[in-house]
This record gives structure tokens, C-alpha cells and sequence, in this order.
């Protein structure tokens, strides 16, 4: 057996290795996602704490609404943004988040055929969302964070948590018998 | 070229399973959504008799170019497929979600690459350059194929696009018999094709043999329909509305700089 056929073979395997995990993987996960009703994918939403969030996205904002620091506030540093935020876990948390949205529509498409406009909507702002807090989490990987948490971090923190208070907020208003749930995990 | 019993029972099976599925996808109204699949199918049962006579009257050479011309074609149709039910799923509104197009473009480039590089590897045990083209050439669509598959299901999952429930069905046979393909085609690449080599047909069997199971499986899952739609609930409605409109301002102010 010659060194190109040992490659070839060694190739080959990895490739099917990789093909059959992967395919195996986001097999399971659509069937799971097919699964699940309206009231579970909801109820997946984690809890971020309204005031930390909410003091996040207005510390480096101008009245104009370029960011940047405020006139006449300290500042908050990226240190302790990221202590705030929950280190990590906590854009973890974020990206959750923006994958129940995705989910949401997906169960919309899968079932409601009549709300596709809305579900591809909902479903390309939410993978925006997601993009920015990507953009996060890579460059907590890389190590960059302090540099690129000015540029992402506060809007998109921002926007998550207006998204969550709105989920919350329709509940409220129209079921009540989810509030309950709802609030523990928003 | 000698045929052995058990490959005329392929033979016929194929022709058979073929002409059902067809029956099927006419019957159950399934071939005007997917008329590339449906004309795939047409072809395999086209190249099957063609092939058949081909082989009871027409000679040695005959015999061998036109089952890899019909192979070729065959290549073609099965990436037509994968396009058609890309389109089913990646199209919502119509349009490509422009999400999506950078990871396909980015997928196509790495497959392509990946497939190229195995490909140049393969050093068949051929005594003519055109088995060592026709081995490595099937290997290649293989092994794209097999990767678009993939990339179909990771891209659909991630991406929150469920496939409908025929789509899928279609997919997962194409794909189940691609990734078997693939590993089939790399045993030729590897072995070769000489007259006397047995295990070059003990694979070959085996890939009719899960071609078969496919043909089944497509006959079993696309006779049923899709599940019925549901209406949505008025309050379902309005909470949509209520959580787009919120998600609309947030990407505004989000795009320009403006938190409040």
C-alpha cells in the first residue's frame, strides 16, 4: 500500500467520521425542535436582570445616541461591564436567548404556515441578535474583549433585554396563567 | 461484461421500485413540488431499460459508454435534487434568505476543496485511464454530494428553516445512500475495477442493495401527507405582531447607534 492510498483511506474515514456525526447531530435536533409547542420554547428563555442590563446600555451612550461616554456620568469599564454581565455565562445567556427566537419561528414556519412573513421576519432579526453577541463571544475567545465590548456589548445587551421585557409584557397582558412561569425565567 | 442472477435481480428491483415511486410522487400530487426529483426518478427508470437493452443488443463499448454518459447525468440530476430541496427551504418568501447565501458560498468552497484533495489521493488499481477517470470522477460526486447533504441539515437546523416533511424524507434517503456512496466508491478507489476483482462487486451489491432500501423508504414517506396546517390563535397573532414590532425598533436604534 502506498503513502497516497494511506492518506486517501485515512481521509475517506474522517470525512464519513465527521459526515455521520454531524448529520446524526442536527438530525436529533430537528426532530427535537419539531417537538417542541409553543408554551416549552418559550419557557426557555433565561433570565437577565433588567437593572444590570438596562444600567449597561445606558453608560456609554450620548444624549444623541452616538456611543460614547455621557458627560457627567463615571463610566462603567469593560472589567466591571463584564463582571455585571455575568462574565461569560452570561452572554451565554444572550445567545440562548436569540436561539429561542430562531426556534420561535422555526415552530411558526413548521406549523403555521400562514404566518411565514412574520416567522422569516422575526427569524432574520433574531439571527441578527445573535450575530452581534457572536461577535462578543468571539472576542472573548481571542481575548479582544475589552476592545470590541464598546462596540457590541451595550446595544446588543440593550436589545436582548428589550426583547425578553417585551415577551414578558405580551404574557402579561394576554395569559396570565404563563406570567407566572415567564417571570421566573426572564 | 457477464451478469450474474443476482444482478438482474437488482436489475429488475431497481426498475420496479422506480416505477412505483413514480406512481406515488404522481398519484399523491408530490411530482408538480418537486419536478427535478420526479425527473431524477423518470431518468433512473429510463436508464435502467435503456441500459437493458443496451446490454442484450448493443456491444461491449456501447455498453460502457452509455452507463457512464447516464451516470453522468445521473451526478447532474442528484445535485439538481439537492438545489430543489435547498430551494424548498432556503426560499421562504421566495427570495434566498440573504443570511444564508455567505455560508453557502463559504460550504461549496470548503466541500468542493475537501472533495478535490481526497480525490487527487485516490490511486485506483485501474489497467486504463478511463477507469482511473471513471473511479475517481463517481468518487468526487460522492463525496459532494455527501457534503451538501450535511450541510443542508446543519445549515436548515442552525438556521431556524425547518424542511417540510417531504423535503426532509427526500433528503434523508438521498443522503443515507450518498454518505453509503461515498464509502463504497472510496472501497473502488482504493481497490480498483479489474474483471477479476470480486470485491469491486461485493461493493457494488451492496450500494444497489441501499439504493433499494431508499427507493422503499421514499415509496413509504412520501405516500402520506404533510401534516395539516394550523390556524393561528388570535392572541397568538397579536403577541407575533407585539414581538416583531418590539424587535423592528430594537434593530433600528441597534443599526443607528441609538439605544433609547
Amino acid at each position: 500500500m502506498n503513502t497516497s492510498s494511506v492518506y486517501f483511506l485515512i481521509g475517506v474515514f474522517v470525512l464519513v467520521l465527521a459526515l455521520t456525526s454531524v448529520a446524526w447531530h442536527f438530525s436529533l435536533r430537528a426532530r427535537r425542535s419539531s417537538r417542541l409547542s409553543w408554551e416549552s420554547i418559550v419557557n426557555r428563555l433565561v433570565w437577565v436582570d433588567p437593572k444590570i442590563v438596562a444600567e449597561i446600555a445606558l453608560d456609554l451612550v450620548h444624549e444623541s445616541g452616538e456611543p460614547g461616554k455621557v458627560p457627567g456620568r463615571e463610566g462603567l469599564d469593560s472589567a466591571r461591564i463584564w463582571e455585571m454581565i455575568g462574565g461569560l455565562e452570561g452572554l451565554k445567556n444572550l445567545r440562548s436567548n436569540s436561539q429561542v427566537l430562531i426556534d420561535l419561528a422555526a415552530h411558526l414556519q413548521r406549523r403555521y404556515p400562514e404566518a411565514l412573513v412574520v416567522a422569516e421576519e422575526l427569524r432574520l432579526d433574531a439571527r441578527e441578535l445573535e450575530w452581534h453577541v457572536g461577535r462578543l463571544e468571539g472576542a472573548a475567545g481571542t481575548g479582544n474583549l475589552e476592545i470590541s465590548f464598546p462596540f457590541y456589548a451595550q446595544r446588543a445587551v440593550a436589545t436582548y433585554y428589550r426583547m425578553t421585557r417585551q415577551l414578558l409584557t405580551l404574557y402579561a397582558q394576554k395569559n396570565l396563567s404563563m406570567l407566572a412561569d415567564l417571570e421566573k425565567s426572564l | 461484461m457477464h451478469l450474474s442472477g443476482l444482478d438482474f435481480l437488482f436489475w429488475v428491483a431497481g426498475f420496479v421500485g422506480h416505477v412505483v415511486l413514480l406512481f406515488v410522487l404522481w398519484w399523491r400530487k408530490r411530482a408538480s413540488h418537486y419536478p427535478i426529483f420526479t425527473t431524477l426518478i423518470v431518468s433512473d427508470v429510463v436508464r435502467t431499460v435503456g441500459l437493458y437493452f443496451i446490454h442484450v443488443f448493443g456491444t461491449k463499448g456501447q455498453y460502457y459508454y452509455a452507463y457512464w454518459f447516464l451516470s453522468i447525468v445521473d451526478v447532474v440530476f442528484e445535485l439538481g435534487v439537492i438545489y430543489e430541496l435547498a430551494a424548498h427551504t432556503f426560499r421562504p418568501l421566495g427570495v434566498w434568505a440573504y443570511d444564508l447565501r455567505g455560508k453557502f458560498v463559504g460550504l461549496i468552497s470548503l466541500y468542493l476543496g475537501i472533495a478535490s484533495a481526497l480525490t487527487w489521493l485516490a490511486s485506483p488499481r485501474t489497467r486504463t485511464w478511463m477507469g482511473t477517470l471513471v473511479i475517481k470522477g463517481t468518487f468526487f460526486s460522492s463525496a459532494c454530494v455527501s457534503e451538501l447533504f450535511v450541510g443542508m441539515l446543519a445549515i436548515s437546523a442552525t438556521a431556524g428553516l425547518p424542511m417540510k416533511t417531504h423535503a426532509a424524507k427526500i433528503l434523508q434517503g438521498l443522503g443515507v445512500y450518498s454518505i453509503v456512496e461515498l464509502v463504497i466508491d472510496a472501497g473502488h478507489g482504493y481497490l480498483g475495477s479489474g474483471s477479476n476483482n470480486r470485491a469491486y462487486f461485493v461493493l457494488s451489491h451492496i450500494r444497489m442493495a441501499v439504493y433499494l432500501g431508499c427507493l422503499c423508504y421514499w415509496i413509504l414517506t412520501l405516500w402520506p401527507d404533510q401534516p395539516a396546517p394550523r390556524e393561528l390563535t388570535n392572541e397568538m397573532r397579536l403577541q407575533l405582531s407585539e414581538l416583531q414590532r418590539g424587535l423592528q425598533e430594537s434593530l433600528r436604534r441597534l443599526r443607528s447607534g441609538r439605544l433609547r
